[in-house]
């Protein structure tokens, strides 16, 4: 709960310091009085301090104001465009998955091999190329050239398929450096060589012995993941035209629409707090030991 | 023994600091020079001619002379973000490290709340505060930035804090800061560097995020994600327009990563084969 405060707080004050919102909000004709007016109705001629306190008190009983443009409660604006940026993130989050995790496993079965090279040269490639390149490359191919997927907007399942994979390819690469270098460390400890020698076959000893125990760190960065897949996604929301919280955010930082930009980013923390506890509660169905107190 | 990736990836990026350093005297044309009559001249492998050899924008601007100035725009603005968060981050959290008690709390909750967030989006809301600009992008993504350097080095800290040499110099009488500044500090230096490597494409691709959207560096000064974001429009009509600075930014940023891998592997051995990455970046 601190954590959100100071959050707010500090969004807060970086909105106060970009400026005068009431300027955006009047023609270049109004005088001095209609802007004190709009001023006044909004509780910007409020000392600061004041303003804040106010927001947090409104904020904890779900109240985050209007918007300064469309007149309509900030929060409901901000949740209305929420499932289509959890669409977006628990999609791209589950091709990462689906992806990386087997790339990392095969790449540490097959350590020092081709096979290792490879995968050890896309997750590089995978951390250095910008999402929102990758996103105009893969319009151009399978949108504007193959005319396979739509270019934006999201209309059905197929237009989720371009932005959710140009979101996914960082943490993909991420997933499968981290799986093969936790595998790498497991595969060489003593349970794994006694369960080869008890006869247990190679994928039951991958899946049940090894990446069992390399999941932890699994869990933790994509856990962190999925958080920033839902609010850091600005860039490829805006490429693909898709109506979440990240485009929201981004057209009301621009327009200086300090209720909307303060319900996202409270929302947002919310999420990644209720995120960060829920990784802290599927710790201990991963590993045993954590409920039990064991080191 | 040579590390292949030290080596492709210090070539690459010597190869792009040389570039971007020397850039008005490697450029043809100015990054501005327009010519409105040569205006999306294709490059010179698909119909273009070598007087541009990498082809032209909208306005008739030489693209190869745009991107060879833009890695000085890239580099220089992921460098000393990196040098603001690095000297921020490794300031507190060697502080914090080797104070420990209500101050580490203190500085360790403030990173946590600011991990909370994604940290493009606040970099975002920084620019938008201070306004776009090269200066403003640098300190935009240092301070969005700066908790990742403090874990680090306050981790780093925490691991060299009660070491023999650090009790034989306060059993000597060094003051905190003394100890800090020669004892501490470049007995973690190594790991450091190692990490600050690694943050350094995050903050190049960052800093295109940032001019992706408008709020970096302002045309008519070329950087890789200004590039992009201006030429997005005309993907159907000249794609290199869009691919080349795209590849630009993923080729340097590649180049950084390799050699980050590289000098972890040189010096901190025991690390190899373990995956260390920075911040996402865009």
């Amino acid at each position: 709960m601190a954590a959100l405060v100071v959050v707010l707080l500090i969004v807060f004050a970086c909105l106060l310091a970009t400026g005068d919102p009431v300027e955006m909000l009047v023609p270049p004709e109004a005088t001095q009085a209609d802007k004190a007016k709009i001023r006044h109705a909004y509780g910007l001629d409020r000392p600061v301090l004041y303003q804040f306190g106010a927001f947090v008190w409104r904020a904890a009983q779900g109240d985050f104001g209007r918007s300064f443009f469309s007149d309509r409660p900030a929060l409901v604006l901000v949740l209305e465009r929420l499932p289509a940026s959890a669409e977006l993130a628990l999609a791209s989050t589950l091709i990462a998955i689906v992806g990386g995790v087997p790339l990392g496993i095969v790449a540490a079965v097959k350590r020092a091999t081709i096979v290792d090279q490879l995968v050890i040269g896309l997750a590089l490639l995978g951390q250095s190329v910008a999402s929102f390149w990758l996103a105009l490359m893969l319009i151009f191919f399978f949108a504007v050239t193959l005319q396979w997927l739509p270019v934006s907007g999201r209309e059905s399942w197929s237009s989720l398929v371009l932005p959710a994979f140009a979101l996914s390819f960082w943490l993909l690469a991420l997933l499968a450096r981290l799986t093969r270098s936790e595998m790498l460390e497991v595969l060489t400890q003593d349970y794994i060589r006694t369960a080869r020698a008890k006869g247990i076959g190679t994928g039951a000893i991958l899946v049940r012995h090894a990446l069992r125990n390399a999941l932890i760190p699994l869990v933790t960065v994509t856990g962190v993941s999925l958080g920033w897949q839902l609010g850091g996604a600005v860039v490829i929301e805006a490429v693909f035209a898709w109506p979440g919280l990240g485009t929201t955010l981004l057209e009301a930082v621009l327009r200086r629409d300090y209720p909307v930009v303060l319900a996202g980013v409270a929302v947002l923390s919310a999420l990644f707090i209720a995120i960060n506890l829920a990784v802290d509660a599927l710790y201990v169905y991963i590993d045993p030991r954590i409920r039990l107190g064991v080191s | 023994m040579k590390s292949p990736q030290l080596v492709s990836g210090a070539v690459i990026v010597i190869v792009f600091v040389t570039v971007g350093a020397f850039a008005p005297l490697l450029a043809s044309h100015h990054y501005d020079d327009q010519d409105l009559s040569l205006s999306l001249k294709p490059p010179a492998w698909a119909g273009g001619d070598l007087a541009h050899p990498l082809g032209t924008d909208e306005f008739g601007r030489d693209t190869l002379s745009r991107l060879i100035y833009g890695a000085r725009i890239s580099l220089l603005v992921g460098l000393f973000s990196v040098v603001v968060a690095g000297f921020m981050g490794i300031s507190i959290g060697v502080l914090a490290g080797y104070r420990g008690g209500q101050l580490d709390a203190l500085c360790m909750g403030v990173a946590d709340v600011q991990y909370s967030f994604p940290y493009i989006l606040l970099a975002i809301i920084i620019t938008a505060f201070w306004g776009a600009g090269l200066v403003n992008v640098i300190l935009a993504l240092g301070l969005a930035s700066w908790m990742t350097f403090a874990r680090a080095a306050r981790a780093s800290t925490l691991s060299v804090r009660e070491g023999e040499y650090v009790l034989a110099a306060r059993a000597l009488g060094a003051g905190s800061t003394r100890i800090m500044m020669r004892h501490v500090l470049p007995n973690i230096m190594a790991p450091l560097i190692v990490f600050t490597t690694f943050q350094l494409p995050s903050r190049i691709l960052a800093e295109a995020t940032l001019s992706f959207v408008g709020l970096g560096i302002q045309p008519p000064v070329p950087s890789w994600g200004n590039m992009l974001s201006q030429s997005r429009g005309y993907l159907l009509a000249q794609p290199w327009l869009v691919a080349l600075p795209g590849l630009a930014l993923t080729v340097v940023a590649l180049g950084v990563n390799q050699l980050g891998d590289g000098l972890r592997d040189r010096l901190d051995p025991r690390m190899k084969d373990h995956a260390v990455a920075g911040q996402r970046g865009g």
